[in-house]
């Protein structure tokens, strides 16, 4: 016993970076390891090696989402960060975290056993994931968002009936809006971009500025203070919607599906 | 099948701190002929200016009991603990923290992070932060906003890639780089800046009245996710150890609301809650 304490203390005192700031020093009064294993280094949990699907972020080997449909309506707000699979009990290939703009919500599009496929808010478009439906809180959201490119119209749709219908503004030839099946990620203020009072980022980026203004093409739905932009294709990709069609849309949950197409 | 408490794995009592953290985990667990993710324990590990390991460190690949303590633990007079023991066998991780004083501002007679079977919990007694008490038994994740000086995230859970869950007892970040520049310090704050300078091993200007002072003095020195300094006081890892469909071991004391099993989709989604960012979109 005597040896492994004496190894304890000095494996701990080489850890601590003695020679730090301010000549702080460690002060080890007692110490007794019944097992004799030292402390071991560089605790990682393995997760951590794991990119975070992020709209900040690309994954990769993250499954593409070939559906274009609506959902039962189904949403999932991780209640801790969890390893994002390519396919149930499948290869970890990011973490999904619980908060990115306030509490996370990603739509599930499809279900086997305890495992939910999710969007993910990360690039590539289209990006989807697997992940445990045990680390979740699950609801629903009666609501789906639909955008067409070529006529311009954004409907929101409750329980399967369009309730509102917009004229509004989409992404310019050279930077389009992008088609597919997204959702709503989040819902903010940001004192930098007056434009608009209430910016809602969407889980898909623009297929032509991987980096726009500093930011990473992150889409959005958002309004504008002229009306002339409502109609026309000439954002770099964002949505521009009228003030109270942005109203309304803040009122609809996050995780809410998206979706874009070319009609 | 072989079961024992891990309460008891760990041969040697020390005082109340361990009669304390013992009725954290008094359900039994597998340790013998079961299987499941490794487990493993700390008590403190801090990163940026301040550098300490994860100490003590204990892990347990194979479910036999591992256990570990130390009686002190003191780099800096801004940052002492008292008794610290790690305990991790299969399916099961602990560890306690005792006398817990960082800058005078976060105090704490007891930190015992606990995980069983993939199920954390966290416990805190008579622990405050800047005067203010903290919960004995915090919501998985909840989070304390204390800025510019520090901020807190109580008994955290992060589910790692072979299932197991790591639950982090109080992790403490120490002027986050995210925090108004022009934010005015309080009495209080100002009160615990020399000993954050000690601690940091750095000098700060005489009066400083705003964060962006304090930070101007400390250009360079920020790490990892724009924070100062970062301090974990306990950590628990385990995961769930499957034992021929006899099902997991009673829940813990103190297990976090989060934990409950996911409910069928039936409640309806909340409206978002519009945050302040700054994310420059697609125009």
């Amino acid at each position: 016993m005597a040896v492994g304490v004496a190894a304890l203390l000095l494996a701990v005192a080489a850890f601590l970076g003695l020679g730090g700031p301010s000549g702080g020093s460690s002060s080890l009064t007692g110490t007794r390891n019944d097992t004799a294993a030292p402390p071991v280094p560089g605790v990682v949990p393995a997760a951590d090696e794991l990119p975070l699907s992020s709209t900040y972020t690309t994954v990769e080997e993250a499954p593409t989402d070939v559906g274009t449909g609506t959902t039962d309506g189904t949403v999932v707000h991780p209640l801790r960060e969890t390893p994002v699979r390519d396919a149930p009990d499948g290869t970890a290939i990011a973490r999904m975290g619980s908060e990115q703009f306030g509490d996370t919500w990603l739509p599930v599009i499809g279900e086997q056993g305890g495992w939910l496929h999710v969007l993910l808010p990360s690039k590539p478009a289209r990006s989807t994931g697997w992940i445990l439906a045990a680390d979740v809180k699950r609801a629903t959201t009666p609501y789906v968002i639909t955008v067409h490119l070529d006529s311009k119209r954004l409907e929101l749709v409750k329980n399967g009936t369009v309730t509102d219908t917009w004229t509004v503004g989409t992404g310019k030839p050279s930077a389009p809006t992008p088609a597919g099946r997204t959702f709503l990620l989040g819902a903010f203020s940001d004192s930098k971009q007056k434009y608009s009072p209430v910016i809602l980022p969407l889980g898909t980026h623009s297929p032509t500025h991987d980096s726009f203004g500093g930011g990473p093409g992150t889409v959005a739905i958002h309004t504008w203070p002229s009306s002339d932009v409502f109609g026309t294709a000439t954002s770099d990709g964002c949505i521009r919607v009228p003030a109270d069609a942005l109203e309304k849309l803040t009122e609809v949950p996050l995780g809410t599906l998206v979706l874009i197409d070319e009609r | 099948m072989n079961r024992k408490k891990l309460a008891g794995a760990g041969a040697v009592a020390i005082g109340a701190a361990t009669a304390v953290t013992a009725l954290l985990i008094g359900s039994t667990v597998a340790v013998a002929d079961e299987s499941g993710p490794a487990s493993s324990a700390y008590g403190i590990a801090a990163s940026g200016l301040l550098k300490i390991a994860p100490t003590p460190y204990v892990e347990s690949k194979d479910g036999e009991p591992a256990h570990s303590e130390l009686l002190k633990l003191e780099p800096n007079k801004d940052l002492s603990v008292g008794v610290l023991t790690v305990d991790a066998l299969g399916g099961a991780a602990r560890t306690s923290v005792a006398e817990v004083n960082v800058l005078g501002l976060l105090k704490a007679d007891l930190i015992s992070t606990s995980c069983q079977d993939g199920k954390g919990a966290l416990e805190i007694i008579n622990g405050s932060v800047l005067g203010q008490k903290l919960p004995e038994h915090p919501i998985s994740g909840q989070s304390i906003d204390l800025a510019p000086l520090l901020s807190l995230t109580l008994g955290d859970e992060t589910r790692n890639a072979d299932d197991s869950i790591t639950v982090t007892g109080i992790e403490v970040k120490v002027l986050s780089g995210n925090t108004d520049r022009n934010a005015k310090l309080t009495d209080e704050q100002k009160k615990a800046l020399p000993g954050l300078a000690n601690l940091l091993g750095v000098q700060l200007p005489p009066a400083p009245a705003v964060v962006g002072d304090v930070l101007d003095s400390l250009t360079g020195a920020l790490v990892g996710d724009n924070t100062l300094q970062k301090i974990t006081i306990g950590s628990a890892t385990c995961g769930a150890w499957h034992d021929g469909g006899q099902g997991s071991a009673e829940p813990t004391p103190g297990d976090h609301a989060s934990n409950e099993p996911s409910a069928p989709a039936s409640d309806e989604a909340p409206k978002p809650e519009v945050v302040q960012a700054n994310l420059p979109v697609t125009g």
